[in-house]
């Protein structure tokens, strides 16, 4: 009797002991107030979702007792002032928002702090920040190393007018030759002024194009990092890619971005688009900003002749600037904010993260009005491909370029001779 | 025979030499803001200054220039675009402002409401105005298409296709700025001396001769500023093209202003876009000594 008290004496010691250390383990390598008294300057992307980020930043200051100077630009003259700060190797930025294809500039120009130090460092990072929860896939590395921390990747999906499609008797399309003969079969029926397909054909059709260049078996570059959007598949892509906008687009379409397209697929004059999927949820869905509202249909966009849904991903995310004085703290507002608890709001809005855990939270999934979509982002994101822009450090040289080569297809010109011509002009940019 | 002692020289000397010390803070800050600047983007035209670079700035040259002739093929084009938007909007602001100047420049009820209703372009913030415009031009959705094809008119695709969209630039800029060389023109219009025309009328002499052989003769000084006005202007307008097409759709409307704007802050290649940079400034110095070359050549009264 007297062995077996002593023995759960013992145990229970043991249990306390291992509970007091483990405690005291986690309390002296993780301090949220390691940094108090620090300011970081932080340059955010302006979108829906800012007064979110301002709301966290407050959570992060109180919890912190950093101080945070938020600038908030639009993404487009946002990067412009980040490029001349960074130009300039200002030391007062520390943090700011980037996506994939401006990443290989910076990244090229030494301007981004690697991350896996932080990562994996539990003094500076919290034990419930769970990295492995992000879809890998979605981690920006480049040559080995982690450069940002990912927030949402807006994968592109098939969306098309269900009502139309089982008005005229149509079946999802599930490659490229069903895709094209929905479109014929929408174009004989639909009355004038409405169009069977609408895609971006101007500087930003990149974006799209990508999705088909992809599943096609094309890339931008290959295995030795030089251009080859001239092989038999990317001439595919191209000019199949044209070929249905010029067939089955309206007329102009050289001047549609995605505002052009969003906006006519939501004033119901458009069947089917492939578009970033966000704007579904924030758009094309709301009833207050679509006529279209109800009437969606989303599937993944029909792959080519590799016959495997690989979707394109823009990808957004935060990078530590490398002049910054202050990384770690700004290291602490990084993976703060991409914590389970504050991406979980974002998620409820409607962005797709690409952290997992927030689209299986039971208050998404109890608001989520889409469930289909939702279930189509994620299986997208898990077999996506990053990034839109030819992976390069000057990619804004070679984004002309390229759209020139897939204007050509949409124009019905001999796009082997222009993917030809570009490769060498691209080949100047690499050397 | 009057003596002149040193102190008198120095005081002399100092006379004359103390307006460099009055003029210096000027000269200075004009030195500061125009000259140095400028010399920096000459000097930064002959480097191979890339800004998301980690290498070191070098002298290259005429690398940048040599590069901008034979290795870029949008270089010529955009050229050709700048002088087109250039030339264009300034001859279609000189014939319709004059032709309202000439149309406003007599006495109708309700004169001084339809010049005040021509100005409200004038005032129009340039971003603000271009978005409006875009929207409005929008072949799918804009008003203009919509009530073209109310009056039985085909649509246009305006500044979404290659062939139509430098005529829609010039036509906004017509829109936002022949009220302005309408004002001055008519302000000539109204200073004209009448005895030349009214001797003209005694002699037997039509409106178009009038209009022909004093009119636009006697208009010459104030045509000719504008003139060299607003070609500058066109030559370095950037804001309603960049909001209206951003140079597209194809670099079908990029002009060198465009273009230098897009080497400079989308691929940081400052050396490139300030040769560029230099180049437009060339075209615009050639153009304006050619003009008052051209103006001191030809007559006037």
């Amino acid at each position: 009797m007297k062995s077996v008290r002593f023995g759960l004496q013992r145990f229970c010691l043991a249990v306390f002991l291992v509970f007091l250390t483990s405690s005291l383990a986690f309390g002296a390598s993780f301090n949220w107030r390691k940094y108090e008294g620090t300011t970081l300057r932080v340059l955010f992307s302006k979108s829906v979702f800012t007064k979110l980020v301002k709301k966290q930043v407050k959570g992060f200051e109180k919890l912190t007792g950093i101080t945070v100077k938020a600038e908030y630009y639009p993404s487009a003259p946002g990067r412009r002032k980040l490029v001349m700060e960074l130009g300039a190797k200002n030391k007062d930025l520390d943090l700011f928002a980037g996506m994939m294809k401006t990443a290989y500039q910076y990244d090229k120009a030494g301007w981004l702090e690697p991350l896996d130090k932080y990562v994996n460092n539990p003094e500076l990072t919290h034990p419930d920040f769970d990295f492995a929860d992000f879809v890998p896939r979605t981690n920006p590395v480049i040559n080995g190393r982690l450069i940002g921390l990912s927030n949402s990747a807006n994968p592109q999906l098939l969306m098309y007018r269900k009502d139309l499609f089982a008005k005229y008797g149509i079946k999802v399309p599930t490659n490229w030759a069903e895709l094209e003969a929905a479109a014929k079969t929408l174009k004989a029926n639909l009355p004038k002024g409405q169009f069977p397909w609408m895609v971006r054909m101007n500087k930003e059709n990149t974006a799209p194009f990508a999705t088909f260049l992809y599943t096609n078996g094309g890339s931008w570059l290959d295995a030795n990092g030089q251009p080859s959007f001239n092989q038999p598949e990317a001439i595919e892509a191209l000019e199949f890619y044209g070929k249905m906008a010029r067939e089955y687009g309206p007329p102009g379409a050289s001047g549609l971005g995605w505002k052009e397209v969003v906006g006519a697929m939501a004033q119901g004059k458009v069947a089917m688009t492939v578009e970033i999927s966000i704007f579904a949820n924030l758009m094309l869905e709301n009833p207050k900003r679509s006529r279209v509202a109800g009437k969606m249909g989303y599937a993944l966009v029909p792959p080519g002749k590799t016959g495997k849904y690989e979707t394109m991903l823009p990808l957004n995310m935060y990078h530590i600037s490398s002049f910054s004085q202050k990384k770690e703290a700004a290291w602490f507002l990084l993976h703060f904010l991409g914590m389970k608890k504050q991406q979980l709001p974002f998620k409820m809005f409607g962005l797709p993260l690409t952290r997992l855990s927030p689209w299986q939270h039971p208050m998404v999934k109890a608001k989520d009005k889409l469930p289909e979509l939702s279930k189509l982002q994620v299986e997208a994101i898990n077999n996506g491909r990053i990034g839109f822009e030819m992976p390069i450090a000057r990619f804004t040289e070679a984004r002309p370029i390229l759209q020139r080569v897939i204007y050509t297809g949409y124009e019905g010109g001999n796009v082997q001779k222009a993917a030809d011509a570009a490769v060498k002009e691209i080949e100047r940019l690499i050397q | 025979m009057e003596t002149i002692t040193l102190a008198q020289r120095i005081l002399d000397y100092t006379d004359r030499q103390i307006r460099w010390l009055f003029s210096a803070p000027a000269l200075l800050v004009m030195l500061g803001l125009f000259a140095y600047p400028m010399f920096r983007l000459i000097w930064t035209g002959f480097t191979n200054e890339l800004l998301s670079s980690a290498g070191k700035i070098e002298f290259i040259g005429f690398d940048n220039y040599v590069r901008a002739f034979s290795e870029d093929p949008h270089f010529l084009r955009s050229i050709w675009i700048t002088l087109s938007f250039a030339f264009g909007s300034t001859l279609g602001q000189l014939t319709v402002g004059l032709a309202l100047a000439l149309f406003l420049n007599r006495q109708f009820k309700g004169e001084a409401t339809f010049r005040m209703l021509l100005m409200f372009p004038i005032i129009a913030t340039p971003v603000a105005m271009s978005l409006v415009w875009s929207m409005l031009m929008n072949p799918m959705m804009g008003h203009l298409n919509y009530y073209l094809s109310f009056l039985g008119f085909p649509g246009s695709l305006w500044a979404a296709d290659t062939s139509t969209v430098m005529p829609a630039l010039i036509m906004i800029e017509l829109w936002h700025w022949v009220p302005m060389t309408m004002l001055v023109l008519l302000a000539g219009l109204k200073s004209l001396p009448k005895e030349p025309f009214e001797a003209a009328t005694v002699d037997g002499a039509s409106r178009l001769q009038m209009f022909f052989k004093i009119t636009l003769p006697l208009m010459q000084p104030y045509i000719f500023l504008l003139l060299l006005m607003r070609l500058v202007h066109g030559l370095k307008v950037f804001d309603k093209i960049f909001v209206i097409s951003g140079g597209g759709p194809n670099r079908a409307s990029e002009t060198l202003n465009i273009m230098i704007y897009d080497q400079a802050f989308g691929a940081t290649n400052f050396g490139y876009a300030s040769a560029l940079g230099s180049f437009l400034l060339l075209i615009i110095l050639l153009i304006s000594i050619g003009l008052f070359r051209f103006r001191q050549r030809s007559w006037s009264y």
